[in-house]
């Protein structure tokens, strides 16, 4: 262990802490035997003399262990000082050599904390949404169910009543099966009626999940028997804010719409059905003996029976699906099963949560450690450069007796004392940049409310400290072997070594080709944003306010009672002062598709066996298209057409291009059932896209309020998502007109989800957004630091050839030529940097291609603008040393050298 | 009782003090100064002078090292340090008082 100096052995000693030699028992032991011997000499036979001096002593071992006790406290006591002193010596000692260098020190601090900072924050959002286990007990054993119909043009369906039964009743892979839906419940509060999201669920999702109260029961089979349901169970957050907190609640009834039903309990802080959050828990009251019907419009969860992997209840949901034909036939075709390649899928449920969210966050988290990366080679230069100018001071150390190993120990100790400061200082500035994300994070992220600065945030920026402080305190372990030539070599040579030169230069080609990659990405994210913005969503958002509301049981019994109602609110709406149009529809485009229905086409009746597609089906009121300026060719119906059961249907361009490619829509028939009387076409809209702005243009059928004569619809519209348009100014400023106008009608219709249209169109692209702009942060940071790595290193370079330079301007040339010497030397370091960072880009951008719209990872416009960026950037920073090289004075610079 | 047993034990690291602040001593050569000085009159466990030693090693009243003594053995020295000199002359001062109190208070008469 030669090479350990003795300062350090010391404290390595006294960390892993020294055995005393020798014990208190070779005390004892010298004193029984002087004794003895004194005694023996007196005349006693040894036994007696050994008998009488132990009964002199006492209880020998009684005495032994209370002496090791007293000395084991004393040694830890000394053993704390003295491990404090040593390391406040090495730490004084470190803290003296870097204030005598500040600007290396501020610097490499600054540098370090900010990469080390951003590192952290992204580590820490990673962790809370992506690698954390769900706040649910069993969580690796919980899976989530949902059907995968990869015939349909829709993504994964959920799982049917009939579908649910049967797998609770016949799988052997799960403990325990549940389902829920996530609703809205109408309810009376302070402010009026009021519509709050309800999880409609069986009693055993409770069971499931393991959901905790913290009062009461949670929601128990007997609760959940066909027929209607009379509990509720509230969450913590609606208790405390509707019921301040009573602690009589349990009992009471609350009031839901028509109903009423008896609180049962309340749920514990925190707990929340997967992916959405809910104030109220009612039950489902699933019928198991009621026919079958082919909707899917349950979420099921499950947990695995001990033993069970997820890959095995796969395979076991898999098998009871393909007996749905013969035990479900009413529901599941074999036809159905065949067309829709119709599947169970099994996911494990911390999975099915974060959905998609993890690429993003790997991403953004992968663009900081690149981040990291730039800013260490820029400290690693600085280090270098500092060693650089040190090496005279080492020289002379080792020439008066200094151990090489004793230097590299100050230097190790030094690098850790700074970058441990910055990685503190990292870590305040991650639990800044954290409330940022927080306040800009879109709400599709999932976990958000997890996400805080924690234990593992403070390992992530602690650990990469010390990484970083022992490779930095490391590097003069390589380059300590200068000699004590260096001193006798009173010159250090004109220009500088060829190897010091090429450590340096990769480490700017480095930092060149990583800010190019960086670049590359948040450049391509921004095309993609551009792009979105650039679609047309085939509507106009711009104010347009959206509400939605309920209808109470007096004014949704039949077609008619709800015609009436909606006719009356969309006239009273459109009555407003300031009300340019207004209307209601079932489901808002951009949000989503909402449900689909069967369509058959009166002209193409179905050949045997083929199946009828399934397509988005809205309800609209008369006024719609016209306040969300669609532009519909023919006309929409009008209310007289809807209140006299004759109004025809409105279908998209996309639809009626498949469907009569070669025919006028006009006057075409169709309905869902397949049997007359057939829904007429009366007018055909331009490119809606209701299923997302990176979705193409949706195909739709808009459906009257009521069925023609003959025919029939899915029921009485229950609530409708009301739009206005505003004709100036904000349309938020119409709602409480709009209030007052619904109230008018009925005080107990609630009213959900105000929001205006341009909200809805910017949430779509909350999520782009989000990580265009996490990305465009790291790589402006990742160029900022290059370019400062850049000017330092040519800079650097000027200032070590400033002989050489002299010498050329001395022998004529001109400054122009030195300036063109010194650019050009840039200009190559950063241009390999580019082809390299390209092909690196070109390699990662790849795993980019799902968060890109209409635009190629390998965009050519894009890699050019950022790699002529970059050398736009490393010409302008060698610009300054590259001047000052050309007014370099000859003569002063030959004697200086 | 606690209070009986705090006093024996000060008293005899008030003891083991005195005995140190002529020479150094070993553990066994401060029992044989206690039996002479005091006459065998006290009679200590001499077991307990152990814990005295390494209790005022602790404090930083005494420093110990081992040497070898007069018959050839090996044993362990103790010290007395400038500290411990003022603990003893502190001690000293506290318990003349202290027996000068209780001297009067046994002498006095009833008032």
């Amino acid at each position: 262990m030669s090479w350990i100096p003795d300062r350090y052995r010391d404290l390595l000693a006294m960390v892993g802490g020294v055995k005393p030699e020798r014990d208190v028992s070779d005390e004892l032991a010298h004193h029984l035997a002087m004794r003895v011997a004194e005694t023996v000499a007196r005349g006693m036979s040894p036994e007696a003399a050994q008998a009488e001096a132990l009964a002199r002593l006492g209880d020998v071992d009684a005495y032994g262990r209370e002496v090791r006790t007293i000395d084991a406290m004393a040694a830890r006591g000394r053993h704390r000082i003295d491990v404090r002193d040593a390391l406040g010596r090495e730490v004084r000692l470190a803290v003296r050599g870097l204030r005598r260098s500040p600007g290396f020190s501020l610097v490499v601090f600054a540098t370090l904390a900010l990469g080390i900072g951003a590192a952290t924050a992204i580590f820490t959002l990673l962790d809370a949404v992506v690698l954390r286990p769900l706040p649910y007990p069993n969580e690796t054993r919980l899976v989530w169910i949902e059907s995968d119909v990869s015939g349909a043009s829709s993504g994964p369906w959920g799982v049917s009543e009939a579908g649910y039964f049967y797998y609770r009743a016949h799988n052997r892979t799960l403990d325990a099966v549940g389902a829920f839906a996530i609703g809205d419940a109408p309810i009376a509060t302070r402010e009026g009626a009021e519509s709050v999201p309800a999880a409609f669920t069986t009693a055993s999702v409770f069971n499931v999940l393991g959901l905790r109260t913290v009062l009461g029961r949670p929601i128990q089979s007997d609760d959940d028997r066909p027929g209607k349901g009379s509990v509720v169970v509230l969450s913590h957050r609606f208790w405390m804010r509707e019921f301040q907190g009573d602690p009589g609640i349990v009992g009471k009834t609350i009031r839901l719409g028509d109903e009423s039903r008896t609180v049962v309990g309340v749920l514990a802080p925190g707990e929340e059905p997967p992916r959405q959050s809910v104030d109220l828990w009612l039950t489902l009251n699933l019928d198991p003996a009621s026919p079958p019907v082919n909707s899917h419009y349950l979420t099921a969860v499950g947990r695995l029976a001990p033993g069970a992997e997820i890959t095995a209840a796969q395979r076991d949901l898999a098998s009871l699906t393909q007996r749905f034909p013969r035990d479900l036939p009413g529901a599941y075709s074999v036809d159905f099963m065949r067309q829709y390649h119709f599947a169970p899928d099994v996911l494990s449920l911390r999975a099915a949560v974060i959905g998609d969210a993890a690429r993003g966050i790997w991403i953004v988290l992968a663009a900081a450690a690149l981040l990291l990366v730039v800013a260490c080679a820029n400290v690693a230069n600085l280090f270098l450069v500092r060693l650089e100018a040190r090496r005279r001071e080492v020289a002379i150390r080792l020439a008066i007796g200094a151990e090489n190993a004793h230097l590299a120990w100050h230097y190790l100790t030094e690098s850790l004392v700074l970058c441990l400061a910055a990685g503190v200082a990292g870590l305040g500035l991650a639990s800044g940049a954290i409330r940022v994300l927080l306040a800009m994070a879109p709400s599709t992220l999932p976990r958000l409310a997890e996400v805080h600065l924690g234990w593992a945030s403070a390992a992530c920026a602690l650990g990469l400290a010390v990484a970083a402080g022992a490779v930095f305190g490391a590097l003069p372990l390589v380059r300590l072997r200068v000699d004590v030539d260096t001193l006798r070599d009173g010159s250090r040579g004109l220009t500088a070594s060829r190897v010091r030169h090429a450590a340096r230069g990769a480490l700017v080609v480095t930092q060149t080709a990583l800010a190019l990659v960086l670049l590359a990405a948040s450049g391509l994210m921004v095309r993609s944003l551009l792009h979105l913005r650039d679609v047309r969503p085939g509507f106009d958002p711009h104010g347009v306010i959206a509400l939605d509301v309920g209808t109470s049981a007096s004014h949704n019994a039949t077609y008619e009672q709800a015609a009436a109602f909606w006719h009356a609110l969309v006239d009273r709406v459109r009555a407003i002062p300031g009300v340019d149009g207004a209307g209601a529809i079932s489901s808002l485009p951009v949000d989503g598709p909402g449900t689909c229905a069967i369509l058959n086409i009166e002209s193409h009746p179905l050949a045997r066996g083929e199946q009828p597609p399934c397509v988005a089906r809205p309800i609209v009121t008369p006024g719609y298209f016209q306040a969300m300026r669609i532009a519909v060719r023919g006309r929409a119906p009008t209310w007289d057409e809807v209140e006299s059961h004759s109004a025809g249907v409105v279908v998209s361009g996309a639809l009626a291009g498949r469907m009569w490619p070669n025919a006028d829509p006009m006057g075409q028939g169709l309905n869902a059932g397949g049997q007359p009387p057939f829904f007429r076409v009366v007018g055909v809209t331009g490119g809606v896209r209701a299923a997302g702005l990176d979705h193409p243009p949706t195909e739709v059928v808009y459906y009257p309020l009521v069925p023609i004569t003959g025919s029939g619809l899915w029921g009485p519209a229950r609530g409708l998502t009301v739009v206005a348009r505003a004709r100036s100014g904000s349309p938020a400023a119409l709602v409480p007109a709009i209030r007052r106008a619904l109230k008018d009608l009925d005080p107990e219709a609630p009213v959900a989800n105000v929001r205006t249209m341009e909200d809805v169109v910017a949430h779509s692209m909350a999520r782009t957004t989000f990580t265009m702009l996490l990305l465009g942060v790291a790589a402006a940071m990742a160029l900022a630091l290059s370019a400062v790595g850049m000017y330092g290193v040519i800079a650097y370079l000027v200032g070590q050839r400033r002989g050489e330079m002299g010498i050329r301007l001395a022998l004529g040339a001109d400054g122009r030529r030195v300036t063109r010497l010194v650019v050009g030397e840039s200009a190559k370091l950063a241009a390999t940097g580019v082809v390299i960072g390209l092909a690196g880009a070109a390699a990662v951008t790849r795993v980019m291609r799902t968060l890109l719209f209409d635009v190629s990872p390998t965009d050519p416009l894009t890699l050019g603008a950022v790699a002529m960026l970059l050398l736009a950037i490393a010409v302008a920073a060698a610009w300054v040393p590259a001047r000052r090289a050309a007014r370099v004075d000859p003569v002063e610079a030959l004697r200086a050298g | 009782m606690a209070t009986q047993l705090d006093l024996v034990r000060g008293t005899l690291d008030m003891m083991v003090l005195r005995a140190l602040s002529w020479n150094a001593m070993h553990g066994y050569d401060i029992a044989r100064w206690l039996e002479r000085v005091s006459d065998d009159a006290l009679r200590v466990e001499e077991g307990s002078l152990y814990p005295a030693l390494h209790r005022l090693a602790a404090r930083g009243w005494v420093t110990a090292q081992w040497g070898v003594s007069e018959n050839n053995r090996q044993a362990k020295y103790y010290t007395i340090t400038s500290a411990g000199r003022r603990q003893l002359r502190q001690e000293t001062e506290t318990w003349g008082a202290f027996i000068a109190a209780v001297a009067k208070v046994l002498e006095a008469r009833p008032a």
